[in-house]
């Protein structure tokens, strides 16, 4: 059974149809890629998992739970984490609280433990604190825990964004365009992180990416959306030799990746 | 550091010593306004976790706080009895319950639309506090008792100071404590981005509404120990500028700070009372204040000191 399974979605803002019949299955463990020019879709299909967008019509099982439409926390809560295509970080927040709410689902302290600062809540707030300095050990984010995220950088913050996304010890990580405005360099470092989170902290990737080198050399798998529709669906290699995506989107960029 | 840490704690220790001797040498009317500058600050406290922090505008504050006082002053007056302890409770906890309902329309509004309610809801109270005299006693304003706590009678500036200053110092720290622990995070993520919040499996509805409500459990408190302080209540007490002087503390003193609530309470309260003669003129300084801060000065005053303790000794060193 796939982790995420998304059947026959589809949506419609006004009179413009951003979803027609999508589906794709993304099996546990993989990279799955979505694809597609400028408004195909990708990042619909994001907020439609996370439960910020209601679907017209469609499906949408996460580990054999139907989330088609349950609203975006209780999405969280199964363990559905992501980042966004324009940052949204907490930004007059430091590196290290950003981390804090990420681990909101896996805390437990309220209104009054937490005012009165119990033992448990002592000790939670330690434990949360240890657990995000792994992260930042993961992410190499060690250096920057104490600084304002809106003073760090944008591919640090991308990396923050990860960090918090990572804190929900999430299943599946939805990731989008985390090359974005990224140098070679940083793109280099970032492809790394993503394979390395799937392999050693094992969590599935849907990742919506327009850099084709990143696309090609993670994915396991690709999905290409075009105005809504899904057009493709197969393996880098297939993906590069179809016809309808070379002629939707790919074109020359295929040579060169 | 460990001398600078231990110098810290024995001068803090010596400061709370000294204050709570205080009442010993000083005058009646400076007892008086040191216990209003601590109902102020709770009540700063308790606006800043809703605007502040969770970033909804409550223009009417002044009802939340009039609840408070009336609740005190009625139940005192039946139940006389009662500790004030307890009958500070009942009045924090209606008026928290009160405020949790009123969180429930604004979950669907943004901005303006939030300040308009909130707006609308503290002319409601003043309006339903002078219609409802059998309970109120309306326009005459309320006489309200002293309290007794076993009994003692906390019948003088000098004795409420025993009992406002260590509320107001406890449930300080409990605030503090609570912004630095899972839900004040949850109120500071809302604050800075509701997409996020939610994606992070934060429930929006619940904590904007428990926001509210612990704001208005805070500002009912204040209320209860206003009413204690004044001993005489009027729904002129609270009315509309009541509510916007509350938003210019934050404001001048801090936004999304415990501190920063104290401070703006304490200038605040300050300057009303060294220009009780000219309320125009008082006005037109918090008006000018408001709009200067608002401009220039958006993380207020404890902002400033944050930036200098953060930054400023060191600032050369590290350009």
């Amino acid at each position: 059974m796939p982790l995420l399974s998304v059947a026959k979605l589809s949506i419609h803002f006004g009179g413009l149809a951003a979803l027609i019949n999508c589906s794709f299955d993304v099996e546990q463990g993989k990279i799955f890629s979505l694809i597609g020019p400028n408004g195909a879709g990708k990042t619909t299909v994001f907020n439609i998992i996370n439960g910020i967008y209601k679907a017209d019509r469609g499906k949408i099982l996460f580990d054999g739970t139907d989330i088609t439409h349950l609203a975006p926390h209780n999405v969280a809560r199964l363990g559905v984490a992501r980042t966004f295509q324009n940052i949204e970080l907490f930004s007059k927040m430091t590196v290290l609280e950003n981390v804090l709410v990420g681990q909101h689902i896996h805390l437990c302290s309220g209104i009054l433990s937490g005012g009165l600062l119990l033992g448990r809540v002592r000790a939670e707030e330690k434990l949360a604190r240890e657990e995000a300095n792994n992260i930042f050990d993961f992410l190499g984010l060690t250096d920057y825990r104490s600084h304002l995220v809106s003073d760090l950088p944008h591919g640090i913050q991308t990396r923050v964004e990860m960090a918090r996304a990572l804190a929900a010890k999430p299943k599946i990580l939805l990731l989008d365009e985390p090359a974005g405005g990224l140098n070679p360099q940083e793109t280099q470092v970032l492809m790394q992180l993503i394979e390395r989170i799937r392999s050693d902290l094992k969590i599935t990737v849907l990742l919506v990416e327009h850099d084709m080198a990143v696309v090609m050399g993670l994915s396991d798998r690709i999905c290409v959306l075009h105005f809504g529709q899904k057009i493709a669906e197969g393996s880098p290699g297939e993906i590069q030799k179809h016809p309808r995506v070379t002629e939707a989107y790919l074109g020359e960029t295929v040579e060169h990746a | 550091m460990s001398v600078q840490v231990k110098g810290t704690k024995l001068f803090l220790v010596m400061a709370a010593v000294l204050f709570f001797i205080s009442p010993l040498f000083l005058s009646r009317y400076a007892i008086y306004v040191l216990n209003l500058f601590a109902i102020y600050a709770l009540v700063a406290i308790g606006l800043n976790l809703v605007m502040g922090y969770t970033g909804l505008i409550s223009a009417g504050h002044a009802g939340f706080l009039a609840i408070g006082a009336y609740s005190t002053a009625i139940l005192t007056s039946v139940a006389g009895w009662l500790s004030p302890l307890i009958i500070l409770h009942v009045a924090g906890l209606l008026t928290g319950l009160i405020g949790f309902g009123l969180g429930i329309p604004i979950l669907r509004l943004k901005g303006i639309y939030i300040v308009m309610v909130t707006l609308a809801f503290g002319v409601v109270i003043t309006e339903i506090i002078l219609q409802w005299s059998s309970l109120t006693h309306g326009d005459d304003g309320f006489r309200v008792p002293r309290a007794v706590l076993g009994g003692f009678v906390f019948d003088s500036d000098k004795k409420l100071f025993f009992l406002i200053q260590p509320i107001t110092i406890v449930m300080t720290l409990i605030a503090r404590n609570i912004v630095q622990t899972r839900v004040g995070r949850a109120f500071r993520a809302i604050e800075q981005s509701e997409i996020a919040s939610e994606t992070m499996g934060i429930d929006l509805a619940k904590y904007k509404t428990k926001a509210f409500g612990l704001s208005a459990f805070y500002t009912g408190i204040a209320g209860g120990l206003f009413a204690y302080a004044m001993t005489y209540i009027s729904p002129d007490s609270f009315n509309m500028g009541v509510s916007i002087d509350f938003i210019a503390m934050i404001v001048i003193g801090g936004m999304g700070s415990i501190l920063g609530s104290i401070i703006g309470a304490v200038i605040l309260t300050g300057i009303q009372h060294a220009l009780s003669e000219l309320p125009k003129v008082q006005t037109l300084i918090f008006g000018i204040a408001l709009i200067v801060f608002m401009i220039f000065m958006p993380k207020g005053i404890s902002g400033l000191i944050m930036d200098w303790k953060q930054g400023g000794p060191n600032r050369k060193q590290s350009q």
